[in-house]
């Protein structure tokens, strides 16, 4: 299968982190989307209130399966499920995929609302 | 076939390796095409083969010499275990403690010795120094 993503409905994205897999700094995290479940095997770190996800495998996808506002969509979830401020994904260099060879750019996402923890929109005044 | 290097990772891990060294070695295995682990729990060779294949990735076992092969391999060459160390570049004790089973030979010994097995001339014509 190989042809261009369509926009997701976030409501039919979610995630669960994979016990099994995830030791030490690594998580391994399944996301399950319309096209099927995405295993995700990361270095993770946290700076902060951002979760950095290095060295990044994704598989059972295809090339150019999730796409760029997919892929918004997925880290929007993850953000919010883990009450996450940022979210910084480093790929490892592709084999396979999108342009084979190709170390993939830092991309980093910013949750647009803020944190639970801040109490910020949880005033009934907001 | 694209390999499915997360499930690949947890062949390994499930026999001994952390999920880090698991991780390193699918990537290792992405960028070379090629990899040797040596995994320290194995319950059955043929599983561990089958379930790398289900994860796109083809393996085979490369079985663990045996005392009895080193030996057997210095007599058909026809040398004493002095003359075996001086053709390849060994120690005359190392062989000895290999043989009688007081030793294991490491990874690289044992990937030294199966290519002495394979092609004796070739690997001395390599290793003789010129």
């Amino acid at each position: 299968m190989n042809h261009k993503p369509w926009v997701w409905n976030p409501a039919h994205i979610t995630f669960d982190i994979v016990n099994e897999m995830s030791a030490g700094s690594i998580v391994t995290i399944a996301v399950t989307t319309p096209i099927g479940v995405l295993k995700v095997m990361a270095e993770a770190a946290m700076a902060g209130r951002t979760l950095i996800l290095d060295q990044v495998h994704v598989q059972d996808g295809w090339p150019n399966a999730v796409g760029w506002i997919n892929l918004r969509l997925i880290a929007g979830r993850v953000m919010e499920g883990l009450d996450l401020d940022g979210l910084v994904i480093k790929g490892a260099i592709r084999t396979t995929g999108a342009n084979p060879g190709r170390r993939p750019r830092v991309i980093r996402f910013t949750r647009r609302v803020r944190a639970l923890h801040t109490g910020w929109y949880d005033s009934p005044d907001c | 076939m694209i390999p499915r290097t997360v499930d690949g990772a947890l062949v390994l891990a499930r026999r001994g390796y952390t999920l880090l060294r698991a991780k390193r070695a699918m990537e290792a295995l992405l960028e070379t095409g090629r990899i040797y682990v040596e995994l320290p729990i194995v319950e059955d060779p043929a599983v561990v083969v089958d379930e790398l294949k289900a994860a796109n990735i083809a393996a085979a076992v490369i079985a663990p010499i045996a005392d009895e092969e080193v030996a057997g391999l210095r007599k058909r060459l026809g040398l004493t275990r002095e003359e075996f160390a001086i053709r390849y570049g060994l120690e005359v004790e190392s062989i000895r403690n290999w043989e009688l089973g007081r030793r294991v030979p490491d990874q690289a010994a044992r990937s030294y010795l199966r290519a002495i097995m394979n092609d004796p001339e070739l690997v001395q014509r390599a290793y003789t120094p010129l």
